[in-house]
């Protein structure tokens, strides 16, 4: 994606909320950050890390209460509302209830800043809809009435408009909050395409980290104080950053599988011969059990499996013998009575 | 596929100009019913005849078409029109279905105004008769502006602190204060003020003579033309407050500009015309209905136009053409709007879709 020139830059940026009689109450501050055109940021942290203020506050919409947000070097207090939105545009949680809107006149509500006042629309303002639609790909909703789309559509057709605005910056809260899996890496391939293809700079909030930290090109993480690292997705995971952040009493991060488990008490070793998508769910079945995969022979129970006739049949060797399974669901059933248990009654013998 | 998105453009423009052409037709037609029916009844060629000057009419009867229905009818037509646009206006910023006027309490304050003037101030000199001249005409209707400007002013205030359906029931609380301040204020009163502000809380579009229309229409009008430079910022209003500052509106002059000019056009046909309920909700709902679109530069025109009909329409009702005497015209707005905003409820289900 190559060094894009910065679009914003903060210093010493400064955000929460302040009220007349209340002292106000800082969510994070010291924020030196940048965005660069081409970039896809996705901004990460614990619920409650602070990340809509901080989004809001750069989108502009939130004064900051103190330090400086500058957008192509000017100080966006010294823009007018227009100029900021030629820069910027966002797409918000706030609900969008424009229900008896065609697709099409929402993304054509994103030419604001460029239309005149009778907000008719021009030659070359048609075209960016129309592109908008397109680079999105929900031309064929264009017609359709924003009520009566899903969800995920609703989402593309917001970002869209968004597009159509034509700015150099795209902020967006939590765009894959309430989309299914599939839809949700679609539109993340769809916004680091944006920023690798129209060289704009998007920054995205979100609680996806396995996705994020496989699309974005550049990670904030937000920790529950306020403050934020910002670093490549792998340099931030070789350096402890995401398990620092995330990892609690009752989740760890898994640095070789690159994602987190549930933290059990208990530590019980299991050995799984086989590769395979086999293999991989039977390793999953187990981990959900509560054991630790190992090879080094401490294992307290090793499962191999076969395919017969086109199905699959898992053998358990364990202290006291062998057991065979037809499907994942009864070994686990027989794992769960038998030897769990077990183990449980151990340790607390300990 | 940009040729799809064109043709269906094309089919909608069509379907938007037949719709407003169907509707000015019977919205002309009822002017007219208006004007030739009431307690007496005036055939068209009659009516036609003494707008050409032709000899053959009534002087009496050119009299009554000229001085009394159609100042009433025009009325009827730009007060209808006022308040359906003001009641739109107040739906798509306090982005709620029910807003309008007389839910948020800007009526009665309108009405705490004229309760002043009438009841308060009439002893101590203003002159004050059944039929008020200019001058005292004009006092209550600076005094129902000034009220529900008043009003408003407070809401605005209220709606920075809260969120929207708070701001609706609070909207209700200062209605129902404001209410029982009239009713105090009537309590106290001697029979024949009563009566004056009876009369006027009835709603009447027929109070206007020529003298006063020529001081009610132009506000009317430039507080309608004052809308269509709005439509672009009432379409990204409906996408929310933040929504609209991150698209470079201005939000807190447009809302102001917004109100306030929702305000002047509610407060100015409440002033003439007396405190006429529903019209506000229930005409911008119907023409969601009819045109299946949010979006103001359709819907503004459209809710004008339906406005004015409607209006229209149940001026006729109030009249009892045919029978010897009159209903109060707010009964007949309620009675008609009621009916409209249950059926736009129960069969479009597009309150939610609009309103989120």
């Amino acid at each position: 994606m190559g060094e894009g020139n910065t679009i914003l830059e903060t210093s010493r940026l400064k955000i929460g909320y302040s009220s007349r009689k209340r002292k106000e109450s800082v969510v994070a501050e010291n924020l030196s950050l940048s965005l660069r055109s081409g970039e896809l940021v996705c901004l990460l942290g614990p619920n409650g890390a602070g990340k809509s203020t901080l989004i809001r506050s750069l989108a502009g919409l939130e004064e900051p209460l103190g330090g400086l947000i500058k957008l192509n070097g000017r100080d966006i207090r010294l823009m007018s509302p227009k100029e900021k939105a030629r820069l910027t545009s966002v797409v918000l949680t706030d609900p969008a209830p424009v229900g008896m809107f065609t697709a099409y006149s929402l993304v054509a509500l994103g030419r604001h800043p460029h239309t005149r006042w009778t907000g008719s629309l021009r030659e070359e303002d048609r075209e960016r809809i129309d592109w908008a639609l397109q680079v999105v790909g929900v031309e064929e909703l264009a017609t359709r009435q924003v009520g009566e789309l899903s969800d995920g559509e609703r989402q593309k057709v917001m970002i869209a408009r968004a597009l159509a605005q034509e700015a150099s910056i795209l902020i967006l809260d939590e765009p894959t909050a309430f989309v299914d899996l599939p839809r949700r890496v679609e539109l993340m391939r769809i916004l680091g395409d944006l920023a690798g293809g129209v060289g704009i700079a998007v920054l995205l909030s979100s609680h996806d980290l396995e996705l994020s930290l496989r699309c974005a090109d550049k990670l904030w993480i937000m920790n529950s104080v306020g403050e934020i690292e910002v670093g490549a997705p792998e340099d931030l995971a070789l350096g402890g950053k995401i398990a620092s952040v995330f990892a609690s009493d009752k989740i760890d991060w898994d640095g070789e599988q690159g994602g987190f488990r549930l933290r059990r008490e208990t530590a019980r070793f299991a050995r799984v011969e086989g590769d395979g998508d086999v293999g991989l769910w039977t390793r999953r079945a187990l981990t959900r059990m509560g054991y630790v995969i190992r090879s080094d022979g401490d294992e307290s129970v090793s499962i191999s499996f076969e395919k017969r006739d086109g199905h699959v049949v898992w053998n358990v060797t364990f202290a006291e013998g062998e057991k065979r399974f037809r499907s994942l669901d009864a070994l686990c059933a027989w794992v769960r009575e038998h030897l769990v248990d077990e183990a449980a009654l151990m340790d607390s013998q300990k | 596929m940009s040729g799809s998105t064109e043709v269906t453009v094309v089919q909608e423009k069509g379907r938007y100009a037949l719709t407003f052409g169907l509707l000015a037709i019977v919205t002309l037609i009822v002017l007219v019913a208006n004007v030739c029916l009431g307690s007496v009844m005036i055939p068209i060629w009659e009516v036609i005849g003494s707008f050409l000057g032709r000899g053959e009419v009534d002087p009496v009867i050119s009299g009554i078409v000229f001085d009394f229905r159609f100042p009433r009818a025009l009325t009827a037509l730009l007060g209808g029109a006022a308040l359906a646009a003001s009641g739109l206006m107040m739906q798509t910023v306090f982005r709620n279905p029910l807003a309008d006027p007389f839910v948020l309490g800007v009526n009665s304050g309108a009405s705490l105004g004229v309760a002043v003037v009438l009841l308060l101030l009439a002893p101590s000199g203003v002159a004050l008769t059944q039929n008020l001249q200019l001058s005292g005409h004009l006092l209550v209707v600076l005094a129902a502006t000034g009220g529900a400007a008043a009003v408003l002013a407070v809401l605005l205030v209220l709606a920075q602190r809260v969120d929207v359906m708070s701001l609706l029931i609070l909207g209700l609380m200062i209605s129902y204060g404001i209410g029982s301040m009239v009713s105090i204020l009537m309590f106290y009163s001697m029979a024949e003020r009563l009566q004056s502000f009876f009369s006027w809380s009835f709603g009447n579009f027929g109070n206007t003579t020529w003298s006063q229309f020529r001081v009610f229409a132009p506000v009317i009008l430039l507080g309608l033309g004052g809308l269509f430079p709005l439509f672009k910022i009432l379409d990204a209003f409906l996408l929310g407050e933040r929504y609209a500052k991150s698209m470079g509106v201005r939000v807190k002059s447009a809302r102001i500009m917004i109100l306030g000019s929702a305000s002047l056009l509610a407060g100015v046909v409440t002033g003439f015309c007396g405190p006429i309920g529903f019209l506000g909700i229930a005409a911008p709902h119907l023409c969601r209905f009819l045109f299946r679109t949010a979006e103001h530069r359709i819907l503004v025109p459209a809710s004008m136009l339906v406005g004015g009909l409607v209006a229209l329409v149940a001026d006729l009702i109030a009249k009892a053409p045919g029978l010897e005497s009159t209903l109060p015209l707010n009964a007949v707005t309620a009675l008609m709007g009621a009916p409209v905003i249950m059926v736009a409820l129960l069969k479009q289900r597009n309150l939610k879709k609009v309103f989120g």
